[in-house]
């Protein structure tokens, strides 16, 4: 499978000092729509941002649609349609004028098409980018990025000041678009309910490097949850490699373990098959523990 | 770029537009009917005279308010550029960067030189069409004010009437643009704007003066006219041809000091730029200013596409 979004030893440091991503190697195969999860600060941003240009790497190289972000912006931004955390529109200019300002902007840009979106969100062209709650304005930002038929669309959180219903609308109409153009998304999120619905593929980014890059199918199919008790047997027994533990939202503790598949009948299990916010959070708090076992020994030589 | 991506950029900018624009029709109207009125109503004959003249007419209340109007809107011309350039060149970039709306641009336009140029075309053309508007009021102005004075050959008002007034909002303009791409935020780009405006009038002020004292004429008092030449600097010149600064004759002609019976030693000179010259030095100052918009224009540009947005 082709992959259209790819990072290769990439690695991002702000002012000579904080890594925000090092030596991460990932890549998003060609009508994909991959959920991009993550913790704050482990550079999902700066990731999505790379790939459209708009920071340079430090070490490694990236390619977008085929082509290096940092060497050629243009042809960068021209293969992406981007939404970021908070779409910030011109508060004086109506959606149409939005619309309007795209197609003057973007050369192919479909302004039919972008208003066609708007108005399905039941969104007013007439009316001021000012007068739009959180949840319009994502969408409008998600109609602009649609319309402008780009075969990769990068989504930087959008989801995270929507509430449910728009939420939802808005990944029915990206999941829509996306799988009509034959296009490419990659969505980061915290909210992992929805990435299991729009999504086909999941990568885990701990701080700053790639905890877990699969498809979501095999995500699922290859965690268990077994408790406290069980986790000697889950880790002994063969049967599976330990993740890492983490608490139930009852304060009971979870091991996430990772078994060649849960459908193998021929496998023996243990524990029940995990959700997929267990298996982020899961590989998640493994992470952070390898981090924090990485650090100290660093510390106490500092020390 | 089309009208329609250009009434977008002014919309965009609606406030620093209404203002810009507003004060300049305003400005244009005011001094309109102040010179219709003044010309219709037989006023001009009371400046056509060097001393006042004494008619009930030019004593009237109406007289005095009008040329008082027309006074404050001259004096207030040479504020116009940096208050314009300002206000319309400081948001260009600056709160897009701010606000954010330069990412969502730049993520839908590959070519960020394109946004540009549709951002500030427009905005400059309009500060370039004010400030002629301006200029060209503020000399129909002084033209009333001092109807004997041929304005083609006469230095009255240099800077603060025609073209350059026009020219400096450009400059100022393209400063506060070029300052906002680089900061990215608009206080921090007015407050440095101001500062580096101030400075550059201060230094263009200097550079002027030391290129037209050397191409300055020697006049006396009796050549020399307040009303037309560009007084540059006042000099001693000694029988022996030396024409020095006072300072500079103090110093190797001590004789000055003392008293002398009928002629003093030396001749009282004025160093000027005759009025005949003019549009020659306007054009030459407004082509000088405009290389320099272009050069912060350019610094504008350049900071733009390397800059990442917020």
């Amino acid at each position: 499978m082709t992959a259209v979004l790819e990072a290769h030893g990439f690695g991002k440091r702000y002012r000579r000092r904080t890594w925000a991503l090092r030596g991460v190697d990932l890549t998003v195969p060609e009508g994909s729509i991959t959920a991009l999860v993550g913790p704050n600060g482990s550079g999902k941003s700066t990731l999505i941002r790379s790939w459209i240009g708009f920071e340079r790497a430090t070490e490694g190289r990236l390619s977008t649609g085929g082509v290096d972000p940092q060497r050629d912006r243009a042809g960068a931004v021209a293969r992406v349609g981007y939404v970021p955390q908070s779409p910030s529109l011109y508060r004086d200019l109506r959606v149409r004028d939005h619309i309007d300002l795209a197609a003057s902007l973007r050369s192919g840009f479909d302004k039919a098409m972008a208003a066609r979106y708007v108005e399905r969100l039941s969104i007013p062209l007439g009316v001021r980018a000012g007068e739009l709650s959180g949840g319009e304005a994502a969408q409008v930002g998600l109609a602009l990025a649609l319309a402008t038929r780009a075969a990769i669309l990068l989504l930087d959180e959008p989801l995270a000041s929507l509430d449910p219903l728009a939420r939802r609308e808005f990944l029915h109409l990206m999941v829509e678009a996306v799988r009509a153009a034959g296009a490419t998304a990659l969505l980061s999120s915290h909210v992992i309910t929805d990435i299991e619905q729009a999504c086909d593929r999941l990568v885990v980014l701990g701080k700053g490097h790639t905890l877990l890059d699969l498809s979501i199918a095999e995500a699922l199919a290859h965690h268990r949850i077994v408790d406290g008790q069980a986790i000697q047997a889950a880790a002994t027994g063969g049967d599976g490699a330990v993740v890492g533990g983490f608490p139930a939202p009852n304060g009971e503790p979870l091991t996430l373990v990772r078994v060649p598949s849960v459908a193998d009948a021929e496998v023996p299990q243990t524990g029940r098959p995990a959700t997929l916010e267990e298996v982020v959070i899961g590989h998640l708090a493994a992470g952070r523990r390898r981090d924090a076992a990485t650090a100290a020994p660093v510390e106490e030589a500092a020390a | 770029m089309t009208i329609r991506s250009a009434l977008l950029s002014f919309r965009i900018q609606r406030f620093e537009t209404t203002i810009v624009a507003g004060a300049t029709m305003l400005s244009v109207l005011v001094s309109a009917i102040a010179i219709g009125w003044f010309t219709a109503g037989g006023y001009a004959q009371c400046f056509t005279s060097d001393s006042p003249v004494l008619t009930t007419q030019c004593q009237s209340p109406i007289a005095s308010a009008l040329s008082r109007i027309m006074r404050l809107s001259i004096s207030i011309v040479p504020l116009f550029p940096i208050v314009a350039g300002l206000l319309a060149g400081g948001p260009i970039v600056a709160r897009e960067l701010e606000a954010g709306t330069a990412r969502l641009a730049w993520s839908l336009g590959p070519s960020r030189l394109r946004w540009f140029a549709q951002r500030a075309v427009p905005i400059l053309a309009m500060v370039l069409l004010a400030g002629l508007a301006v200029g060209f009021t503020s000399g129909a102005l002084t033209h009333v004010m001092l109807p004997t004075t041929d304005l083609d050959r006469s230095f009255v008002g240099f800077r603060a009437r025609g073209l350059l007034v026009g020219v400096e909002a450009i400059l100022v303009t393209s400063i506060a643009l070029a300052l906002g791409a680089i900061l990215g935020r608009l206080v921090p780009t007015l407050i440095l704007t101001l500062v580096l405006v101030g400075g550059l009038i201060i230094a263009i002020d200097k550079v002027d003066r030391t290129l037209l004292l050397n191409e300055a004429v020697q006049s006396s008092g009796e050549t020399f006219s307040w009303e037309d030449d560009m007084y540059l600097e006042s000099r001693l010149k000694f029988p022996n041809g030396d024409v020095l600064t006072y300072e500079q004759a103090a110093a190797t002609h001590p004789e000055i000091n003392e008293p002398w019976e009928n002629e003093p030693p030396y001749q009282d000179i004025v160093l000027s730029i005759p009025g005949e010259r003019y549009h020659e030095i306007e054009l030459r100052e407004a082509l000088i200013l405009g290389g320099l918009a272009v050069v912060f224009l350019a610094g504008g540009a350049v900071a733009v596409v390397r800059r990442r947005p917020r």
